[in-house]
């Protein structure tokens, strides 16, 4: 055996790499949700970058839109389109900041209705991957924010933190596979679990004795030890109820639009 | 040491990228697993423990940038490389369209491995049509990035000193 292994000695090394790294998914699988030292240092590190490249794209992706798509007509008019260019500049920032400042008063007018104490975080980045579904705000354990809290948006629930570093965190969107959310149909009060399917929400275990329907709204139920009560999930868009069984099938779309979401909240302290 | 020196802070810089700019710039279209790409040249350049270590290191950090559980990348990458690296001697890894022949079949081995892991450790059983039918994409995405990222991958590689390990070249 021994001479085996040392024949073959970097196949088993790999081997035991392997190993290493099945040990190592197994256990952070079964441990309660927590940072690492490793993606700690990888996060804080990062963060820097992450923010730089987004305030440039996004100084660049307005340059572009306020100023040089105009070069060309300016060239052509002169003055008069001058005049133009700096108006529609003004107008585009004008428009800019008034869209600015609704999704910032319809967040705070849902921070005055969250019962806790709450830290505002704007989106930085994406999942890496296709099929996950992850986002990084610019807050993290600096600003009071821990693992397993709950983040929400104006328009409803957005999901809950995972990965915690200094300046930043890694938030799981609801509509993740992994996520599953305590929830209630609001008119009828069934007690469902809202779970991530990629773009939409299936929601389990709704018992057939009350029939849920089509444009019914999903609210936090407050049981899961996540969420704050009453904050909504999404909407029902499609009911199957199956001849045999105990529950029905229903599908819901998520209240929030993460395709453009840019500013959450942080629920860092709840009241009870 | 020096692969590791070379690779990780570029995958580093591409992982940054990928979550950033590519996100903001085109929020609907698949982006590309660069990580996978970078572990797929090493399976076919790198020296199996130098290589393996980087592939180890390499999945730990796009756990970092992805996904929920730390670790989960890190078996599939290494698994990836062990298979590539074991295949190489079989292949001429210096042949273009071999590292795009191993891009498609290693998309295809991403995605299952990435089900069946999800589905033997964890509960996230409703996460697979959603992998199953993001492969032809993603095959696609990571083909048109192997073919931009071969040169660089080459330049680096020459830096690191990898040498392939084709048949003509050994009997050279």
């Amino acid at each position: 055996m021994l001479e085996f292994i040392s024949l073959q000695k970097r196949l088993f090394a790999l081997f035991v790499l392997l190993l290493c790294a099945l040990l190592l998914y197994s256990y952070d699988l079964r441990k309660k949700p927590d940072t690492n030292l490793f993606e700690r240092s990888i996060l804080l590190l990062t963060e820097p970058l992450s923010q730089g490249i987004t305030r440039t794209t996004n100084g660049v992706i307005t340059l572009w839109q306020d100023y040089l798509y105009l070069v060309g007509v300016k060239l052509k008019n002169n003055e008069l389109v001058l005049k133009l260019n700096r108006l529609s500049h003004l107008e585009i920032e004008n428009n800019e900041l008034a869209a600015e400042n609704v999704r910032l008063k319809q967040l705070l007018n849902f921070r005055d209705r969250v019962k806790g104490e709450t830290v505002p975080a704007l989106v930085i980045s994406a999942d890496a991957m296709n099929w996950f579904r992850t986002i990084t705000i610019n807050k993290g354990t600096d600003s009071g924010i821990q693992e397993n809290m709950p983040v929400v948006a104006a328009s409803g629930v957005v999901g809950r933190t995972i990965k915690c570093a200094a300046k930043s965190s890694r938030v799981l969107l609801i509509t993740d596979a992994s996520s599953a959310v305590a929830a209630l149909v609001q008119h009828n009060r069934i007690r469902i679990i809202a779970r991530g399917t990629g773009a939409n929400l299936s929601c389990e275990y709704a018992t057939r004795l009350e029939e849920a329907k089509i444009g019914d709204h999903i609210v936090t139920s407050g049981n899961g030890g996540v969420f704050p009560k009453g904050i909504p999930i999404g909407t029902i868009t499609e009911v199957q109820t199956p001849k045999y069984g105990l529950f029905q099938a229903i599908t819901a779309m998520p209240a929030v639009d993460f395709s453009r979401l840019e500013e959450v909240l942080v629920i860092v302290k709840q009241e009870q | 040491m020096k692969y590791w020196l070379l690779f990780f802070p570029l995958s580093t810089l591409f992982l940054v990228v990928q979550t950033t700019l590519w996100t903001m710039l085109l929020p609907q279209a698949p982006c590309p697993n660069t990580t996978l790409l970078i572990i797929l040249y090493l399976g076919f350049q790198a020296p199996f423990g130098a290589g393996g270590i980087c592939a180890f290191t390499l999945g730990c950090l796009l756990d970092v940038f992805s996904g929920v559980t730390f670790g989960f990348h890190a078996i599939i990458l290494l698994t990836i490389f062990m298979v590539t690296a074991g295949f190489r001697r079989q292949l001429n890894a210096d042949n273009p369209l071999v590292l795009p022949f191993a891009t498609i079949v290693g998309t295809g081995a991403f995605a299952l491995l990435s089900i069946f892991i999800l589905l033997l450790f964890s509960d996230r059983d409703q996460v697979w049509p959603q992998i199953l039918s993001s492969i032809p994409m993603q095959i696609i995405v990571n083909l048109v990035a192997v073919l931009i990222l071969r040169p660089l991958f080459t330049k680096l590689g020459l830096i690191a000193g990898l040498q392939s390990t084709a048949p003509f070249r050994r009997q050279i």
